[in-house]
């Protein structure tokens, strides 16, 4: 029982790694290419998707974005100039200038132009400065004054007179002032004859307003830079405060910053590039030069950020892989619990029985030997009741026995035994074959032996008879089934020292082969069996006649009724009488082959049906 | 009751006694190693048969081969039959043999003698 719990363990370890080997296996390979067509797909969109859209930001996107900047800017310097215009053109304040800003009443409308510009168009300050009288007008937070008289000695009156002489209607001059952090675009506008212009007026408005507002808006959007940088490459404007100030150089490659700052582009056309800083990351850049300026408006955008969606796409794609992981997961779980296992009981419970076969047919066999061995015992028994070849051969001159139980042992038996005065031969069949035949036979040895004591060994009839009365006392009790009855056919012949020959049988024919031929001789139709008949057996003797060189033949019905031949009739009486007559005038021991040759011959193929038993002697 | 079918085997021949024709066939070989088992719930059936049906029986035998124990089976159930006849009821048997089977015909012979009334016919195919 432990071997074979033992065994079980090793087995079931066995389904389950041809369990493991088949089904996991596949499922792992199926989630594997799964989760690689996956991300191939992905991998591939995503590259699709983003060269499309870095494609799209560079051509349009950014542009688009750029431009929008710049003509915010654009847009308002614009106006400054027209404004700007607007006041050098303006009749009244001409008048003053000419007046040598003496006119009370030029010079109050003048004061309320430049006020309108400020508190109404919302620039910051407004300024006229004379060419006749030098003096600098200004106004600015709600204050008109005379600022300064400019001198050609003070630098810092530089501005107008390189104004004054730069012989065109305006100029835009952008001015970062580094104690205000602020960055001014000053419109200096000639007042009069170009080429001898009276005054210079203008509007100098604050950008970083502009700029900041612009910063703010596109901060909802995209983590962009917007950069505003002079003819010398410095920053003065930038979302990062540390930038200002700084050369573009600090920031962007030089080659880069060199071509923004040289490029002489027009004002209306974007130019973009892209870069990649001292961090690894890559940046998108577009500029243009803002109009009448040589200032440059630069705006960038990391890639990574213009390209945020991507991310979404790859969290997807994990969450995807990870999802049919799970998926897969729990199919496998279904599995096992649904397909493999019953699939896994059913090998189990076929090993089960298949354990259980092997046991049962190691406990048959073992019963079966145990049984063939007694068997075997029974056969040494039962040819040590017969009568042994060596005592048939001092009793007969010249004989032959064939003995064949169809089982190991058998019913049929012959008891010969020599008396002073005679010879006694009996052969019988007794009912049934196998051990139940071979137990009737040792009973019935038995009481021939007691008989022939007893009795009376000298007239076959009687001793039929005796037997008869034997059997019935010893096998009728206890007997389930009255209708049936175990018994035995016989014949039995008493051959005495005069040579006078009795036959007596029961269901049992003599062969007698004499110089006539060869004849059967029947004995008494009945059997002798334990059926309670009222009357008596009788049996009757027969005297057969002596003549020189007969043989005497006894054969059980196991020889005669053998099926076989074409039809599976049979063997048949008059088989064996022709039979005998072609051999019984060979030697015994030929006789015997012969016998046998033509048994085996008829019955062919088909199976023994019973104990066959032929004796057969010579007499004198 | 029901008709009676037992399927051929190696040593037991086929039982068919169908109870609308009243007709027993016994066709085949019989040689089991235990006749009285086989045939005694055979016999019972047939002698409980008897008791309840006044009809007419046919007894068909076709018996190749048939061991010593099946001959003394055949014989009680022959006698059984006598039996019957002599209280009036009408059976019949045919010994149905190849007529070269002699000793299936022998057999069927020494049974014919021992009976008084039982009509039975051998019949060679």
């Amino acid at each position: 029982m432990k071997i074979r719990s033992l065994f079980k363990k090793e087995l079931d370890k066995e389904e389950s790694k041809l369990y493991d080997n088949s089904a996991i296996k596949v499922l792992w390979v199926g989630c594997i290419a799964i989760v690689i067509a996956l991300l191939f797909m992905s991998i591939t969109s995503m590259l699709i998707t983003n060269n499309a859209v870095v494609e799209k930001l560079k051509k349009v996107d950014l542009k688009n974005m750029a431009g929008s900047i710049a003509s915010t800017i654009d847009g308002r310097v614009e106006k400054a100039v027209d404004a700007s215009l607007m006041l050098s053109s303006d009749p009244m304040i001409i008048n003053w200038i000419k007046s040598s800003n003496t006119d009370e009443t030029t010079g109050k409308i003048t004061e309320e132009k430049m006020r309108e510009m400020v508190d109404f168009f919302g620039y910051d300050t407004t300024f006229l400065t004379s060419a006749i009288t030098n003096q600098y007008w200004s106004y600015a937070d709600g204050k008109y004054e005379l600022l300064d008289v400019v001198s050609q000695e003070d630098p810092d009156d530089k501005w107008f007179f390189d104004s004054i002489s730069m012989n065109k209607r305006y100029e835009i001059n952008i001015d970062h002032n580094k104690e205000l952090n602020d960055t001014f675009v000053w419109i200096n506008t000639l007042v009069g004859d170009v080429s001898k212009p009276i005054a210079v007026t203008g509007i100098g408005m604050n950008l970083d307003d502009v700029i900041d507002s612009l910063i703010e808006e596109g901060q909802n959007e995209l983590e962009n830079n917007i950069l505003l940088v002079d003819r010398s490459g410095i920053i003065h404007l930038s979302k990062n405060q540390e930038y200002l100030g700084k050369p573009l150089t600090d920031y962007l490659p030089e080659q880069l910053a060199a071509s923004i700052i040289y490029t002489q582009n027009k004002a209306s056309s974007f130019k973009s590039m892209e870069y990649t800083n001292d961090a690894g990351d890559l940046y998108d850049i577009a500029y243009k030069t803002i109009k009448d300026t040589d200032w440059k408006l630069i705006v960038e955008i990391p890639r990574s950020e213009s390209l945020g969606f991507m991310r979404t796409i790859i969290i997807n794609t994990v969450l995807a892989c990870l999802f049919i992981i799970v998926l897969m997961l729990i199919m496998l779980n279904l599995l096992t619990v649904k397909i493999a296992n019953p699939y896994k009981r059913a090998l189990q419970l076929n090993q089960e029985l298949e354990n259980k076969v092997q046991e049962r047919t190691r406990e048959l066999n073992e019963k079966n030997n145990n049984i063939q061995d007694s068997i075997e015992v029974a056969k040494r028994i039962q040819e040590n009741i017969l009568t042994s070849e060596n005592e048939m051969e001092h009793i007969f001159e010249e004989y032959f026995i064939i003995w064949e139980p169809r089982d190991i042992v058998g019913g049929d038996f012959y008891w010969i035994k020599k008396f002073n005065d005679g010879l006694l031969v009996v052969v019988g069949d007794c009912t049934g074959h196998g051990v139940p035949g071979a137990l009737m036979t040792t009973a019935v040895n038995a009481m021939l032996n007691h008989i022939v004591d007893e009795k009376c060994h000298d007239n076959p009839a009687i001793i039929l008879q005796e037997l008869d009365g034997l059997l019935r006392q010893s096998l009728t009790k206890n007997d389930a089934f009255s209708d049936i009855q175990d018994g035995l056919d016989a014949g039995i012949v008493y051959i005495s020292t005069e040579k006078e020959i009795l036959f007596s049988g029961a269901q049992f024919s003599l062969m007698v082969s004499d110089e006539n031929g060869v004849r059967e001789v029947k004995g008494n139709r009945n059997t002798i069996d334990c059926i309670a008949r009222n009357e008596e057996c009788i049996f009757e003797n027969l005297i057969i006649e002596h003549t020189r060189d007969m043989s005497l033949y006894l054969v059980t019905d196991g020889f005669t009724d053998q099926p076989g031949g074409e039809k599976g009739l049979p063997y048949g009486k008059s088989r064996v009488l022709s039979e005998l007559q072609m051999i019984t005038k060979m030697k015994m021991a030929q006789q015997k082959e012969k016998l046998r040759d033509s048994f085996r011959e008829y019955r062919k193929s088909e199976m023994i049906r019973d104990d066959v038993t032929i004796l057969g002697f010579k007499i004198k | 009751m029901e008709s009676l079918m037992i399927d051929k085997t190696k040593s037991t021949p086929e039982i068919n006694f169908d109870i609308n024709s009243g007709t027993l066939w016994i066709k085949g070989e019989s040689f089991p190693e235990n006749a009285a088992k086989f045939y005694t719930p055979i016999l019972n059936w047939i002698k409980e048969y008897l008791k309840k049906s006044t009809s007419e029986m046919v007894f068909e035998f076709e018996i190749i081969y048939f061991n010593s124990s099946t001959s003394k089976i055949f014989m009680t159930l022959f006698d059984l039959l006598d039996d019957e006849v002599q209280d009036g009821k009408k059976v019949v048997v045919n010994w149905r043999c190849d007529k070269e089977n002699e000793t299936a015909i022998e057999c069927g012979e020494e049974f014919k003698e021992d009976l008084e009334l039982l009509p039975f016919n051998i019949l060679l195919l």
